[in-house]
């Protein structure tokens, strides 16, 4: 069954009921009526219609992330995202630009710790085709020398761009390198140079049978189409891909809890401000403790009445930039407090006063005025997600391969609403009190500290 | 009648690819594509205050959204060059306290409304807005009205954010890429008004007085001067109300004085390599006046610039990232102002090819007018802009920039549903005589990078580059160089 033409036809509404001191009526969010279909060689389909434009969102979420890069292959996942538009017997290196932005379309994937997605949204004219190159590329690859080692070296300077010529770059690396003590997660998605370069073709062709099977992707499909022309196209290009008798390899490493403190100090030749993280191991994205973590992170650090941004940046001016993070994964998270400290402040003033608004939120928890404001921008934030199909779509993806649990984009506003104050400290005090912390300084080099012209600034 | 939505039939997605790839029959050939199905989008009215306000309204009702922005027609090109900077701290202080409420209130009180509060200026344009569920319009609106007519430019506010906007640059001032964007601006636009940093100096922030910021504010910020628009949730007629009773009362400070016109100077070529020992990449660019935003060649120069230089299929990006591997990314842009623009093709590279990019950039340049632009190709280029202009005004913020980019520039709304027919027609012919004009011509080029990488190479093909150590950038002067 599928829910009909009209997207919201099925629809109930929720309301945000809010304890502060809002008197406008409540504003409504419409649940999304999705429809679910599992196909015999395992692939699922998540799929949402609405005719409002004529596009449509199609994602295809594979189970696979930077943590399941093979042994010595930092970087391999992402490398392996490239490859993917790289083409097969029945693919050119050009097609997914022929169905997608040559017609009006779009088309783009990433990388994350847990999950490659590849997405496009193309004229809904263009649905059949673009269904048929994705189930073309789940299905096999084809790949020569050249093109394998020109995509290697755009790969490579991606990594220069992100990382090399950011003066922060490498900072942003060390956060989980140095964060995670045995998890693959400590390996950055981006990988390396050493790494990318020894990388080989029979080892993208072994990546692509491992994990590149119908029983270990998700295919979302949101926009202007009809379910039964869906429902017939999903069958003849998806359905004859065969579902691989081996297991699908899964990390098993655990974390250890964190036995002590530890710091790290790395210096930098293009960072002109010094910059410190504070980290703390976090639980998995589907822990009970996820949505109250979620508006801890938007109360210390969402918008400019955040308590990080009104302590640090504003009144005491000893930051540049301050921030934290609920930063939930699939296996385990990391709780990060990142600062560059402001110029003329030094990296221990801005470590305290950080240190000091950890505390406070510890001791004291939030008001109710601050967890409101928090669960209306989450609100608004849900909102703008709507706009687009390809927002929905990767709604619902989301909701479907890292929660694992498809009505999360219906259910989750009401878990946001649940959450109280107290339960904000309560979870704040379960992994920050009398948890090991890791602490990353990043610190502008002494020889261009010593040359550095003095101040200019005057009112 | 002016309510609706207005249908347009549109090309946009009507093409067959050609022989390429599509044969009848199995799956392992592609499947064709269905009939096109037509693109609507919502089409806006608009109406003036007594008080000059131009008021534009699009009615897009089907979420409980609301985007609204008032944009002022001036911005850094008023600022003088010792001064650059002055337009964008008046903009960003906006939000910095009125006089009833103070910056951390501000922030506060839209915040807790679950929306955003935002306020800038830029080149031909100053601007603030919010983005709120719809049934937070009048609160928001408060806000809104009060940061725009009541800012009270305190010292210490001032003070605050010229230490933040600092702080900031020098951040950039360490990205070969945003270094190659300031100067850019200077090597097009010289010592005219586009040429000096809208964001400012580490110079000219620190000279920049409280005076000079209430001068601006005084001088340009006045109901004859702005357009207020309203994207989202809410009808004409409401926006009417509104505007009537949170801006109805705005009166100019002075009379009336004209948004400044821009002059460019005179432009030579040049080629300048910015020396960045420790960069861990180049940024290479090459750049030239082009058009106005009233020029005639604007859509021509649209369709230049996308087969140039826009998406993945783009000839720059055929050629240096996936044929090459030499760039993550290559692209190329129109920077059209009220008064002038300008035209660059970029890329970052490593280091040791930024001399094998500069070339390649300076190539497909050329290229554009020895091997047109057609067939498929053009076809494919005019899809991607209609593709992309019409997933701009998916969203409610999307859609009031895009109006908010024709008010800065006195644009007629119709301007909004020209633009895809307008792209559609751009011919062949009109694509080369564009290429012929203004990309043809000889480019200055701008590397910036560590330059002992790539100086040896780049001087076999450019013998007169003018290298200029880090330490010795200026911004503040059209030949970039400090002074001793």
């Amino acid at each position: 069954m599928y829910a009909g033409r009209l997207l919201f036809l099925f629809s109930a509404c929720f309301t945000l009921t809010t304890s502060g001191l809002s008197r406008e009526p409540d504003a409504e969010i419409k649940k999304l009526s999705f429809k679910h279909t599992t196909l015999q060689n395992g692939l699922e389909i998540y799929s949402i219609e609405d005719h409002s434009s004529p596009t449509v969102a199609v994602q295809v979420w594979y189970h696979v992330g930077s943590k399941d890069d093979p042994n010595r292959r930092s970087g391999f996942a992402h490398l392996f995202e490239h490859i993917m538009f790289k083409g097969n017997e029945h693919l050119t290196p050009e097609t997914f630009e022929e169905l997608t932005e040559n017609v009006g379309g779009e088309n783009n994937a990433f990388t994350a710790p847990d999950v490659t997605v590849y997405h496009e949204v193309v004229p809904s004219n263009y649905l059949e085709p673009i269904l048929w190159a994705e189930a073309e590329r789940m299905s096999s690859l084809a790949l020569n020398d050249a093109n394998f080692n020109s995509e290697r070296d755009v790969v490579k300077e991606e990594y220069r761009q992100r990382i090399l010529a950011n003066p922060y770059g490498e900072f942003s690396l060390a956060i989980d390198q140095k964060s995670f003590a045995a998890h693959p997660y400590k390996r950055p998605s981006i990988g390396n140079i050493a790494e990318l370069d020894a990388a080989q073709l029979p080892e993208v062709k072994a990546f692509h049978s491992t994990f590149y099977r119908p029983d270990n992707a998700t295919l979302i499909v949101v926009g202007d189409f009809k379910a039964t022309d869906l429902e017939t196209w999903t069958k003849k290009y998806f359905g004859p891909i065969t579902r691989p008798a081996a297991k699908i390899p899964r990390v098993t490493v655990a974390e250890p809890p964190r036995k002590e403190d530890a710091s790290e100090v790395l210096s930098s030749a293009k960072a002109p401000l010094p910059a410190f993280a504070v980290t703390y191991l976090a639980p998995s994205v589907r822990s009970e403790d996820a949505a109250a973590l979620d508006l801890a992170d938007e109360i210390l650090s969402g918008g400019q009445s955040s308590r990080l941004y009104q302590s640090l940046v504003y009144e005491q001016q000893v930051a540049q930039r301050a921030s934290f993070s609920a930063d939930l994964r699939e296996d385990l998270g990391l709780l990060t407090f990142r600062v560059i400290v402001a110029s003329g402040k030094s990296l221990p003033e801005a470590e305290k006063s950080l240190n000091d608004q950890i505390e406070k939120i510890l001791k004291n928890g939030v008001s109710e005025a601050e967890l409101d404001k928090a669960k209306n921008r989450f609100l608004t934030g849900k909102l703008m997600e709507r706009e687009t199909n390809n927002g929905k779509a990767s709604a619902l993806g989301e909701a479907a391969v890292i929660y694992r649990d498809p009505n999360h984009i219906n259910t989750d506003l009401a878990k946001y609403r649940a959450v109280t104050v107290s339960q904000i400290k309560d979870v704040l005090n379960k992994y920050i009190t009398g948890k090991k912390k890791v602490l990353i300084e990043y610190l502008p080099d002494a020889k261009r500290e010593a040359a550095k012209p003095q101040e200019a600034e005057k009112p | 009648m002016r309510n609706g939505a207005v249908h347009l039939l549109l090309a946009l997605f009507c093409f067959a690819l050609g022989q390429c790839c599509f044969a009848i029959g199995g799956v392992d050939t592609a499947p064709p594509p269905a009939a096109p199905h037509p693109v609507s989008f919502t089409h806006p009215q608009e109406t003036k205050l007594a008080n000059g306000l131009r008021l534009i309204v699009a009615e897009r009702p089907s979420l409980p959204l609301l985007a609204i922005e008032l944009i002022i027609r001036s911005g850094s090109e008023a600022d003088a060059n010792d001064l650059a900077g002055t337009a964008s701290l008046t903009g960003s202080l906006l939000t910095k306290g009125t006089e009833k409420m103070s910056a951390p209130e501000i922030a506060n009180s839209i915040e807790s409304l679950g929306g955003t509060i935002f306020s800038s200026a830029a080149s031909d344009n100053s601007s603030a807005g919010v983005l709120v569920m719809s049934n937070k319009a009048e609160p928001a609106l408060t806000i809104l009205a009060d940061v725009v007519l009541r800012p009270t430019f305190k010292q210490e506010e001032i003070d605050r954010l010229r230490k933040q906007s600092l702080d900031g640059l020098r951040v950039a001032l360490q990205q070969p890429g945003s270094v190659a964007s300031y100067v850019i601006g200077r090597v097009v636009y010289g010592d005219g008004e586009y040429g000096h940093a809208a964001g400012g100096t580490l110079e000219t922030l620190p000279a920049i007085q409280r005076a000079d910021i209430v001068k601006f504010y005084q001088t340009y910020y006045r109901p004859d001067n702005a357009a207020l628009i309203f994207s989202g949730n809410v009808t004409f007629e409401q926006a009417k109300e509104y505007s009537q009773r949170f801006f109805g009362d705005w009166k100019p400070h002075q009379a009336t004085v004209s948004p400044i016109s821009a002059a460019t100077g005179v432009w030579k070529p040049t080629r300048i390599v910015l020396d960045m020992p420790e960069a861990g990449q180049a940024s290479v660019s090459v750049t030239k006046p082009a058009i106005k935003r009233d020029s005639p060649d604007y859509y021509s120069g649209l369709v230049a610039n996308a087969a140039l230089g826009n998406g993945f299929g783009s000839r720059l990006n055929r050629e240096i990232r996936i044929k090459r591997g030499l760039s993550y990314g290559a692209r190329s842009s129109l920077d059209i102002r009220r008064d002038a623009g300008a035209f660059t093709a970029s890329a970052q590279t490593k280091n040791e090819s930024a001399a094998e990019v500069a070339s390649l950039l300076q190539v497909e340049l050329k290229r554009m007018k020895t091997d047109p632009v057609q067939g498929d190709e053009l076809k494919s280029r005019q899809a991607l802009l209609a593709g992309n202009y019409a997933r701009s005004l998916e969203t409610d913020l999307g859609f009031a920039s895009q109006i908010a980019g024709l008010a800065v520039f006195n644009l007629p709304l119709e301007t909004l549903d020209k633009f895809i027919p307008s792209v559609n027609a751009v011919t062949t012919k009109d694509v080369t005589a564009f290429a012929d004009k203004y990309l043809e011509t000889p480019s200055s080029f701008v590397i910036v990078g560590k330059a002992s990488a790539f100086l040896e190479t780049l001087k076999k093909s450019f013998s007169e580059a003018r290298v200029i150590p880090q330490s010795n950038l200026d911004l503040n002067r059209a030949d970039l160089v400090k002074q001793k």
